[in-house]
C-alpha cells in the first residue's frame, strides 16, 4: 500500500499512472501538508521545465487558437442571453427533431442503429505515421456487439490524393476484408456504416486506395482501431 | 471592429491588460535565452478568464506558457511533428477544463505542466499500440518511419542540454528524474529499471525538485 504523502515528486513529474495520479489529486485537494509541499517544490519544476522550454513553431499558435474558434460555446453560455440567430436556434432544432424523429418511428437509419444502440462503444482510430497530411480533427469507430456492425466517422478529413478514395477494412484472423470505400464531404466529414460483420478483437484500418476501391489493401494502413 | 471600438473593448476587459503586460515583458526580454517564468498571478488572471472563455486571455495565456508546454512534451516524445499535436491537444483541453483548475492541485503551471506530461505519455503509449497492431496485422505494411533516425539525433543533441538543465543535481537524483521527467516512465517503472525500492525513487526525485527550486547554476 502506498502512502499518498510521498507522491509529491511522481506528481509534479507527471510519472504518476492514470489510477494513482487520479487518487492523489482527490487526496492533495484534502491534504494540506501536501498541498505545502507541492508549493514548495512546484518552483523546481518551473525550473526545469523552462531550462528546456522551446518556442513552437509559429503555425501552431493559429492552429491553436483556431482549434478553439471551432469549439461549440453552447457548453458555456448558460449566463448569456439568446441573441441574433441564437433566438431561432432551439425552436428550429426543436422542429426539426419533430420532423425527423416521426420519420425515425417507421424507419431507423442503419447508423444510427449503431451509434444509438445500448450497447455501442465509441474508440478513437489512431493515425499512423504513414499519413502525411493534417490530422483530422475527429477520427473514432462506434461498435456495436448486438447489431453486429460498426459505423466510422471523421472529422476534418483531408481529400485522399486525385482520383483516390478510403478505403475500410476490417482485419481479423483471415487479413483484411473490404468493408467500404469513402471521401469526406467539403468540410472533411463523413460517416459510413462499414459492410460485413463486425466482431469483438476485429481490428478496423483504413487505407487509401484508386478510385473505386480494391479487393485487398495497397496502401498503409493511415487510421486504425481494435474493436 | 473600428480601431475605436477595439480600444473600448480592451479598455474595460481586465484581460487586455495582462495582455498587454506580458506583451511588454516579453518587448524587454528579447535577447535572453529561455523565457522568463510569468508570474503566477498573472497566470491566475488569465487561466481564470479562460475559464469564462475569454478567448483574448487564452491567446496571452498561449503566449506566455507555450514554450514550456511545447519544450516539455518534445523531451519527452522526442518527435516534433507528434509533440506539436500533443500541445494542440493539451491547449485545448486548457480551454475545455480551466474552470478545472483548483488552486489546491498547484500553481497554473504546474497544473499545466503536469497536463502536457500525462497527454505526452499517453501519446507514446498510443503510438506503441499503434506500432504493435500494425506489426500484427500486416507487417508488410509497415515501413518503419523515417523519422526514427532524425529523432535518435534529436535525442542525442538534446542529451547535453539535458544534463546542463540537472547538473545541480545527485547523480543519482539525476538518473530518477531523468528517466521520469525526458521519457514516459512512471515512478513505479523507474525503481523497477533501476532496481531501487518505490520509496527511494520517490524521495530523490522530492529532493532533485528542492535542488532544482535554486536554478541552474549554469553560467551563461
Amino acid at each position: 500500500m502506498n502512502d499518498m504523502h510521498d507522491l509529491v515528486g511522481p506528481y509534479l513529474l507527471g510519472s504518476l499512472d492514470e489510477t494513482e495520479h487520479v487518487a492523489f489529486e482527490a487526496h492533495l485537494t484534502e491534504c494540506q501538508q501536501c498541498q505545502a509541499e507541492v508549493t514548495e517544490l512546484e518552483p523546481g519544476l518551473a525550473n526545469l521545465a523552462s531550462a528546456n522550454a522551446v518556442a513552437p513553431p509559429t503555425n501552431l499558435r493559429d492552429r491553436v487558437l483556431s482549434s478553439i474558434t471551432e469549439e461549440d460555446p453552447v457548453a458555456s453560455s448558460e449566463d448569456r442571453p439568446a441573441t441574433g440567430w441564437g433566438r431561432w436556434l432551439l425552436p428550429a432544432a426543436a422542429i426539426l427533431v419533430a420532423v425527423f424523429g416521426a420519420f425515425a418511428i417507421f424507419d431507423t437509419d442503419p447508423i444510427d442503429a449503431v451509434l444509438n444502440a445500448p450497447d455501442a462503444t465509441t474508440v478513437a482510430l489512431a493515425t499512423s505515421d504513414a499519413f502525411t497530411g493534417t490530422p483530422p480533427t475527429e477520427a473514432r469507430v462506434t461498435f456495436s456487439p448486438g447489431e453486429q456492425s460498426a459505423v466510422l466517422e471523421f472529422d476534418g478529413l483531408v481529400d485522399p490524393t486525385g482520383t483516390n478514395v478510403y478505403e475500410a477494412w476490417l482485419i481479423g484472423a483471415d487479413g483484411p476484408v473490404p468493408a467500404g470505400t469513402f471521401t469526406p464531404d467539403s468540410n472533411g466529414r463523413i460517416r459510413i456504416r462499414l459492410d460485413g460483420d463486425a466482431e469483438p478483437g476485429l481490428i478496423v484500418a483504413v487505407t487509401e486506395e484508386p478510385e473505386g476501391g480494391l479487393p485487398a489493401p495497397t496502401g498503409a494502413p493511415l487510421f486504425s482501431a481494435e474493436l | 471592429m473600428t480601431a475605436l471600438a477595439l480600444q473600448q473593448r480592451r479598455l474595460v476587459n481586465p484581460t487586455w491588460r495582462v495582455r498587454f503586460t506580458l506583451l511588454a515583458k516579453e518587448a524587454t526580454l528579447t535577447g535572453s535565452i529561455h523565457p522568463q517564468p510569468t508570474n503566477t498571478s498573472d497566470l491566475v488572471t488569465l487561466l481564470n478568464a479562460v475559464a469564462r472563455q475569454d478567448r483574448d486571455a487564452f491567446s496571452a495565456l498561449y503566449d506566455a506558457i507555450s514554450p514550456v508546454i511545447f519544450g516539455t512534451i518534445l523531451k519527452t516524445i522526442r518527435s516534433r511533428e507528434h509533440a506539436e499535436e500533443v500541445t494542440q491537444e493539451v491547449f485545448l483541453e486548457i480551454w475545455r477544463k480551466a474552470d478545472d483548475w483548483d488552486p489546491r492541485l498547484g500553481s497554473p503551471t504546474t497544473w499545466m505542466l503536469v497536463m502536457a506530461r500525462r497527454r505526452a505519455v499517453d501519446r507514446i503509449r498510443r503510438e506503441e499500440a499503434l506500432q504493435q497492431r500494425e506489426d500484427r496485422i500486416a507487417p508488410s505494411w509497415t515501413d518503419r518511419p523515417t523519422s526514427e533516425v532524425e529523432e535518435a539525433i534529436t535525442a542525442q543533441e538534446d542529451r547535453s542540454e539535458v544534463q546542463e538543465s540537472l547538473a545541480v543535481l545527485s547523480d543519482a537524483q539525476r538518473e530518477v528524474i531523468e528517466l521520469a521527467f525526458f521519457g514516459d516512465h512512471t515512478y513505479v517503472e523507474v525503481a523497477e529499471m533501476l532496481g531501487l525500492p518505490l520509496g527511494t525513487v520517490k524521495t530523490r526525485m522530492r529532493d532533485g525538485l528542492m535542488r532544482l527550486r535554486r536554478g541552474f547554476g549554469v553560467v551563461t
